[in-house]
């Protein structure tokens, strides 16, 4: 078990930068999900941790101890892989055991270790076959096993669900955070789905473009995105984002959204003082969550019209999708809507649940000092 | 529309049909696909089949490229065979030849494909795999005439080499002992690109991801090969052992020429390097044999067919990975 950190750590292949320098730190025992689209850099970062690709700067410690000069035989991780990457070759057991035998401990004692863990993962009715006779979900715990039977310092996952189907699926995901509240291994579990980062992590790194986004817990990533994009990744559907700009309207300030000019939202008064401070005049982009639509506030709403064109049930609740003038806005709600298509409809946002962000994309905070702003 | 109507209602039509003249309709298949391949079967029948055919008749005769009358003489051709000294001797020389030269490619060519594999990455990789593939492109005879430059006692390179090493010369071709040696060496040179090649293919099948989970699992050099390389191999190295076997058995062209060439001799010094395909062409083309020489041909056909057979035995008991 150890602690990870990065220090600057960046990666290029040839002229190609997957990895901006980077800073990270992840404490001994969490779970840190690593969470971003494909081609994003998510599994460099990983495999940098787990020696497989050699940082082009920068330093990798775990437990204070530089590992970036070691090579990844004698890192001592545990790694799953998207493919499982059993050895076709081998006995399941002879698969769990592998890693242990490297590690010149005896014969009695390995197999002692592999029935434990493999009675823990349910797979002990399997140690004597080969791996061409086992289910993908079947494959996946012995992925799982055979890296956990050598109590690594540091577990890493590649996307270790998503080739087995839904139901499969979610079993897994609670297993495997079961697993990690057993053992207490930290964790570093790469995947491109936002519900698997949301649902096992301790905290959630997003990452795009080979940068790192925002660090924080899942509430924290879902209530205040430090950017669109983060904003736009969680949740289903999206968070719907409005760009315009704020202008002078009365005493106050007012919205004017860029594709609908002629319907200005005017600000509550705290708003537009505030607003005030951090924006100015400056365009601006407007988000809510599909679900904030129609809650109950005490204090004012932003008013849009909306005219739904697809309803969807899925039971507990439905999304409805339509549009605002030619802006598509998503809703969320367990309200049974009323099945009227193309009517207009007017929509209450309560304020508070209106998220901000800069025009270059990055989040407004209204509780932080005044950005100060590069004129052109 | 109507096309849509005539779509859905043909099947039945059609299935009936098909059901009425469905022997018609087989036939005129057939007759199709029998005049398709006819061309090319008539040319193997002509040039392949044809005398193979021919060959395994003659062998019971007494046969004579001059004169119409053969007589049969059932076993006889081979019961001549087994009394003649230089049959046993170019049996025992072609079994040294596989003997020493299919190992001894099978692991370079090994060794040569997991050091490229290293390096292919790196710069000059694809270079370093063209040098070694090289060889194999070049025709055996033209090279063959250089390695008996190569091989030249006085003034060859090879002996300049030894020389270098501080070892003592040697006469290569015109020793009894060496000449054999000095074929292996050549043989060695043009087809160990081949079989390097293939066993890179069977390295870049292994799943990367196999090898990596390997890495992370501590495995690394002596223990990555012999756990996870070797058995993964398995079925590239059981088809380049059978290929390089089958290759080596019916060496013909380096042997040829390097101890003899057109001017005769070939297959010595006291026919040292005298193995069973040169042995069955002196016999059918110098001394015009052909009987006898056909009689060898099916001995030489029934031991590659021997030797491959216990191959795929070894295999199938010990090539698990498929």
């Amino acid at each position: 078990m150890a602690s990870i950190e990065f220090r600057n750590v960046s990666k290029m292949f040839g002229s190609q930068r997957v990895l901006a320098p980077t800073h990270l730190g992840i404490p001994n025992g969490e779970f840190f999900t690593v969470v971003g689209p494909s081609g994003s850099g998510k599994s460099t970062l990983l495999r940098l941790i787990a020696g497989l690709e050699v940082p082009s700067t920068g330093e990798i410690l775990f437990d204070g101890e530089r590992v970036d000069n070691k090579p990844a035989y004698s890192r001592n991780v545990g790694m799953v892989f998207q493919n499982y990457a059993i050895y076709p070759h081998m006995t399941i057991s002879q698969n769990m055991s592998f890693g242990l035998e490297a590690q010149k401990i005896p014969k009695a004692q390995i197999n002692q270790k592999v029935k434990e863990v493999a009675k823990i993962l349910e797979i002990d009715g399997l140690l004597a076959k080969r791996p061409g006779q086992l289910s993908g979900g079947q494959k996946q715990r012995v992925a799982l096993g055979r890296a956990l039977v050598r109590n690594p310092r540091v577990f890493l996952m590649d996307e270790p669900l998503s080739n087995l189907d839904t139901q499969l699926r979610e079993r897994m995901r609670k297993e495997i955070r079961l697993l990690h509240e057993t053992f207490q291994i930290t964790t570093v579990y790469v995947t491109h789905d936002q519900t698997e980062a949301m649902t096992m992590a301790d905290r959630i790194c997003v990452v795009n473009g080979g940068e790192i986004q925002q660090i924080g817990t899942p509430e924290d990533i879902y209530q205040h995105p430090a950017n669109i994009f983060v904003a736009k990744f969680f949740g289903s559907p999206a968070m719907n984002v409005i760009a315009g700009r704020l202008v002078p309207y009365k005493e106050t300030l007012a919205f004017e959204p860029e594709h609908d000019p002629e319907r200005l939202s005017p600000l509550p008064a705290d708003l537009a003082a505030r607003g005030r401070e951090h924006v100015l005049d400056g365009p601006v982009f407007l988000g809510f969550r599909p679900e904030a639509v129609g809650q109950e506030t005490s204090g004012t709403a932003w008013e849009i019209p909306f005219v739904p064109v697809t309803i969807e049930s899925l039971g507990s609740h439905y999304q409805i999708h339509g549009q605002w003038c030619d802006q598509p806005i998503s809703l969320s709600t367990s309200i049974r809507p009323v099945r009227e298509r193309h009517k207009v409809l007017n929509l209450l946002i309560p304020w508070t649940d209106v998220h901000w962000f800069y025009e270059d994309g990055s989040r407004i905070n209204f509780a932080a000092p005044v950005r100060v702003r590069q004129e052109a | 529309m109507a096309q849509a109507r005539s779509l859905t209602q043909n099947p039945p039509q059609s299935a009936s049909a098909a059901r009425s003249d469905s022997w018609g309709t087989r036939i005129k298949t057939s007759i199709l696909g029998y005049g398709l391949i006819l061309p090319s079967l008539l040319v193997f029948l002509t040039f392949f089949y044809g005398p193979a055919i021919f060959l395994a008749y003659i062998a019971f005769f007494h046969w004579n490229i001059f004169s119409a009358n053969s007589t049969f003489v059932g076993l006889g051709n081979f019961l001549k065979l087994f009394h003649q000294p230089v049959f046993w001797q170019s049996l025992l020389n072609t079994a040294y030849y596989v003997v020493v030269l299919v190992p001894v490619t099978a692991l370079l060519a090994l060794a040569l494909a997991l050091l490229l594999r290293e390096g292919l990455s790196r710069r000059g990789g694809g270079i370093s795999r063209a040098f070694i593939f090289l060889p194999h492109v070049t025709p055996v005879v033209a090279t063959s005439i250089i390695w008996v430059w190569i091989f030249n006692p006085q003034f060859g390179l090879a002996n300049t080499v030894l020389h270098f090493l501080h070892l003592p010369a040697l006469n290569w071709l015109e020793s009894v002992h060496w000449a054999l040696p000095s074929v292996m060496v050549y043989t060695l040179w043009h087809s160990v690109g081949l079989y390097t090649v293939l066993f890179l293919a069977g390295l870049a099948s292994i799943p990367r991801s196999v090898i990596e989970a390997a890495t992370t699992d501590g495995a690394h050099g002596w223990r990555m090969f012999k756990r996870v390389f070797w058995p993964m191999l398995g079925p590239i190295t059981f088809f380049v052992v059978v290929l390089a076997s089958i290759n080596t058995m019916q060496t013909f062209s380096q042997i040829y020429t390097l101890t003899g060439g057109p001017h005769g001799g070939a297959g010595g010094p006291a026919f040292s390097t005298t193995t069973d395909s040169l042995l069955i062409y002196q016999t059918a083309f110098l001394y015009l044999h052909f009987s006898l020489a056909s009689a060898m041909s099916i001995i030489l056909f029934i031991l590659i067919m021997t030797l491959t057979l216990i191959q795929k035995w070894v295999a199938d008991r010990f090539v698990f990975y498929r």
